[in-house]
Formats: structure tokens, C-alpha cells, sequence
């Protein structure tokens, strides 16, 4: 006993030490950025919620024009379920969504947004990206209507393929909702 | 005893204490300038957080009063223009200030009309205005008149007049009973208001337009050619009159109305009066280009607040702490005007 007193603290114990104080006060600092962390998931899920109502009703109530090919929304420029026969004037589904997406273009089913929520190359300063997946679509004269899912995630993401916008290991973040537009 | 006089004695040497004071007041240094960096962030993100949950906390009642929209032909509606100037925007509603009346089918409780008389049907109305549970200050606030089964009188709230038009949400309306109409809250007077979102300073409406490619004529004169989802900030109306005050807001028109709000955080309002709040929002106020979503205009606005000479008295971390948000709300559903 007294000869360990004399002798102070051991190498060993020292590094022991330090190793257990270290360990907390990095724990403690870890556990900071956690919660600014799902803060901003919070106002990143609750913005692009905001951008789900904008996105349905752009594609909602854009009336498709005749010629224009292809047919766009008029807020996103997003690719319309719908279009106008040149000839007979009518409203039909859009033949140029002749199969479910299989690879994303940008500018026709995806776009991306900036933090005031307006349309930016993806590639810039894009915050969100928008994008419309048309996944069933129905064959012609059925009665059946043509369904979709609308996604909004972020950060943006170069890919083109359509899985990744959902693949929270790529994106921190997404918001989805499932649309379905009737026989014009 | 011998043993423990000289481990007294001994103690730590000068060069010692300096060598851990040192190294103590670095570690202390670094730690400090962590946590404050985080708490700044933290705080930063935070009221962020609260602006946002503020602008969910208005839109989500909004969302709730539209989904029960009562829209007829003989049921009156008003937003207001925001392309027409203040002078004659009060052309459906007594009270400029308002931004939304319509009547829902949501229920409101209400001390004065017992449950059996309660229709569960309400006059509803939204306004950016003082109220003393805001201590004073402006902010969101919505009104909730319930609609009593037992009315008594000649006077009701709907139904088509000789012209063919609507009892209009109006006090110089005679068809219209003018206690069902909210009074405006004061600073020390709450009146028909309650107050929805504290942090919510400004609240604009925009409607697209319904695609039906027939021609539309706005509140503000401009004519339309083709209807084909156009976002504007003029009403459409039934039916053009040469007195803006009986041109009624045709809602089977509108397919969904876009509501954008200016909010702040809570702990930024402390540091705000209501002549801030003022000045703040005017910034935000005025008309907007068609096709234009509010954030769009609004976006750089917001981020010229920090530069903004006029606004020198508020400050800075005010001014930095506007959030900006927008969502829509379908009102007719596509098709579903042509049933």
C-alpha cells in the first residue's frame, strides 16, 4: 500500500482511465448531431409533404394540350397521365406512358427542387426531387384507371433508377403517395 | 508517520501543475467550442422544427375545414384577392382582414347553442390579425360560428336570391343573418376569434384554376381564354357584374386552392411586437404573377430580409428566422364538375 502510494499512478492505469473519460465525453458529443439530426428529418418530411399536395394537383388539373409531345404539367414539368387526340380534340390517356418506368429521366419523371420549391437541374442546387412513377397502365378502351406514386426525396439523387428514390441506404429521406387517375 | 509527512510534503512540483493546467484548458477550450457549435445548430434546427410544425398546425386545419366544404350553387364562398387593392377587397366579407369564410359541415362548440340545437355546420373564417392570446400581436386566427337549428327569423345564412345569386357572407345583405358573421378580434378583445398558429405572420391564397378549358373571368377583370390549371391570385367569379360587390367566387372554378404562410418560430416572437410583425409581413404582401407559386417570389425575399435598410430596427436573428411553406388543397376533384 505504501509503496503504491509513493509510486503514484502506473502507466496502465493512467491510459485506463483516460480510455473510460474519453470514451463518455465521445459518447456524449456523439449523441449531440443525433438530434439536430432528426430535426431536420422532421422539417425535411413535413416540406416535402407540402410538396406532395403541389405535385398531385399540378398533375391533377394540367389540361393536356394538343401536339405537345410529351405532355407536361405546368408547374413541375412533370409527364401528364393524360393527353389531347390532335384530330378529334378528345381527352385521352397519354400513349407515350406505354410501360411502367423503368428508368428515371430527368425532366419528364423526375425533377428537382430547390429550397423555395422551384424547378432546378438536379445536378445544382437541388434540395428535393419530385418525381412521378406511373406504375400500372391500362390497356386502351379498358375501363380500368391508370396508378401512380408520386415521390419526393432528399437529397437528390443522379440515378436513374426508379428503386433508389426509395432506398433510404441512397437517400436520407422520402415521402410517397399513391395516385390513380380515372378514364378521361 | 514518518511515511506519511514526506508524501505530504512532497506534492506536485510547479512544472507539473503547469503542464496539467495547460493541457486541462486546451481539452476545456475544445469541449466549450464543440458544445457551443452544437447548441447553435441545435437551437437553429430547433426553431426551424417549431416553424414548420406551426405552419402544419395552420394548414392541417385548414385541410380539415375544406374536406368538409359545403359547396353549392346557393352557399356563398369567399377568399380574398389578393390582385385587387385593399380599397374594394372587401367586396364578400365585411372585414378586409379575412382571408378564407366558407361554411363547413365541422362542428363548433359553442356555450350559447345547446347540443340538440347544434346542426353541426359552421361558418368558418381564418384572418391574420391581433389577438391578446398572441399578447397582442398578429397571427393566425380562426373563427368557428356554429349554425343554429332554431335560426327564428326571415334571415338565414344560404339560398338563392332573385338574381339568382346566393345570400352573400355579408352584413349589407339582407337575406343574411348578421350575428352568424365572426366580429374581428382586437388587441384586448378575442370576439369570435381564437388563435390557430401563433407563429404564422402572413397567409396568402391562390387558386387553379379547374381544367376545363372554358373561359374564366377573375375577380380583378382579367379574362382567361382557356381554363387549363392555371394558378392565379384573383378569384374566378360567377358572374361579372359592374359592381365588384355582387361578383360571387365561383368554387366549382377553383380546383384546389394553394395557401402559403410566412411563420416564425416561437422563441423569435418573443423577441417581436406587433409593429415588427407588421413590417415584417408587408415585405410578403402584394399581388403575384400567375403560374408563379408564392415561394418562388416570395423565396427571395425572404433571403433579401438580412440586407433589407427597412427593416434595420428588427433583429438580425429575426429577420434570419422567416420560414416560408405551401401546400394545396383540392377543392373540385378532376371530372367531378361535369357530373
Amino acid at each position: 500500500m505504501k509503496r503504491s502510494l509513493k509510486a503514484g499512478f502506473s502507466l496502465v492505469e493512467l491510459v485506463v482511465a483516460l480510455g473510460i473519460v474519453s470514451f463518455a465525453l465521445l459518447s456524449t458529443v456523439a449523441l449531440l448531431p443525433l438530434g439536430v439530426k432528426s430535426y431536420k428529418e422532421t422539417i425535411d418530411e413535413t416540406r416535402a409533404g407540402f410538396i406532395l399536395t403541389a405535385l398531385e394537383a399540378d398533375l391533377r388539373n394540367s389540361a393536356p394540350i394538343a401536339g405537345v409531345t410529351p405532355q407536361r404539367s405546368r408547374l413541375f414539368g412533370l409527364l401528364l397521365p393524360y393527353e389531347k387526340d390532335i384530330a378529334t380534340g378528345a381527352t385521352r390517356f397519354n400513349s407515350t406512358i406505354i410501360s411502367a418506368t423503368k428508368n428515371l429521366m430527368e425532366g419528364k419523371e423526375t425533377v428537382g427542387l430547390s429550397s423555395a420549391e422551384v424547378i432546378v437541374p438536379l445536378k445544382e442546387s437541388a434540395r428535393y426531387q419530385a418525381s412521378i412513377l406511373y406504375t400500372r397502365i391500362p390497356a386502351a378502351q379498358s375501363l380500368t384507371p391508370m396508378e401512380g406514386v408520386l415521390i419526393v426525396n432528399w437529397p437528390p439523387i443522379q440515378s436513374t433508377d426508379p428503386s433508389d428514390l426509395t432506398n433510404t441506404s441512397v437517400v436520407s429521406g422520402f415521402v410517397q403517395s399513391a395516385v390513380a387517375f380515372s378514364v378521361p | 508517520m514518518k511515511c506519511f509527512s514526506l508524501l505530504l510534503k512532497k506534492g506536485f512540483t510547479l512544472v507539473e501543475m503547469l503542464v496539467t493546467m495547460t493541457v486541462l484548458l486546451v481539452l476545456g477550450l475544445i469541449v466549450s467550442q464543440l458544445i457551443q457549435a452544437v447548441s447553435q445548430t441545435t437551437s437553429l434546427t430547433q426553431s426551424s422544427a417549431d416553424a414548420a410544425s406551426q405552419a402544419r398546425l395552420a394548414f392541417d386545419r385548414i385541410a380539415l375545414d375544406l374536406s368538409f366544404l359545403v359547396k353549392r350553387p346557393d352557399v356563398d364562398f369567399y377568399a380574398k384577392d389578393l390582385q385587387t387593392s385593399l380599397a374594394n377587397a372587401n367586396y364578400s366579407s365585411d372585414d378586409p382582414n379575412t382571408l378564407l369564410l366558407f361554411l363547413s359541415s365541422v362542428t363548433s362548440p359553442s356555450s350559447s347553442v345547446s347540443v340538440a340545437n347544434n346542426r353541426g355546420i359552421s361558418l368558418v373564417a381564418y384572418q391574420v390579425n391581433l389577438h391578446p392570446d398572441n399578447e397582442g400581436k398578429r397571427c393566425l386566427v380562426r373563427s368557428g360560428i356554429t349554425i343554429r337549428r332554431n335560426l327564428g327569423t326571415s334571415q338565414g345564412f344560404m339560398g338563392i336570391k332573385s338574381n339568382g345569386l346566393p345570400v352573400q357572407f355579408h352584413s349589407s345583405d339582407a337575406g343574411m343573418l348578421a350575428s352568424l358573421l365572426p366580429t374581428a378580434p382586437t388587441a384586448n378583445q378575442s370576439n369570435d376569434y381564437d388563435v390557430l398558429a401563433h407563429g404564422v405572420i402572413h397567409m396568402a391564397i391562390g387558386f387553379q384554376l379547374f381544367p376545363d378549358e372554358k373561359s374564366v373571368v377573375l375577380k380583378d377583370g382579367t379574362m382567361i381564354t382557356r381554363a387549363q390549371g392555371q394558378v392565379v391570385y384573383s378569384p374566378p367569379v360567377r358572374g361579372f357584374m359592374t359592381n365588384p360587390s355582387q361578383d360571387y367566387i365561383d368554387v366549382d372554378r377553383i380546383a384546389s386552392l394553394v395557401v402559403s404562410v410566412v411563420a416564425v418560430d416561437v422563441e423569435t416572437l418573443k423577441l417581436l411586437n406587433n409593429s415588427h410583425l407588421v413590417s415584417l409581413a408587408s415585405v410578403f404582401e402584394g399581388p403575384l404573377p400567375q403560374d408563379n407559386l408564392p415561394l418562388k417570389v416570395w423565396g427571395p425575399i425572404s433571403d433579401a430580409l438580412v440586407t433589407n435598410a427597412s427593416l434595420s430596427t428588427i433583429p438580425l436573428s429575426a429577420r434570419q428566422s422567416i420560414r416560408l411553406f405551401q401546400r394545396f388543397f383540392p377543392v373540385t376533384l378532376y371530372q367531378s364538375n361535369s357530373l
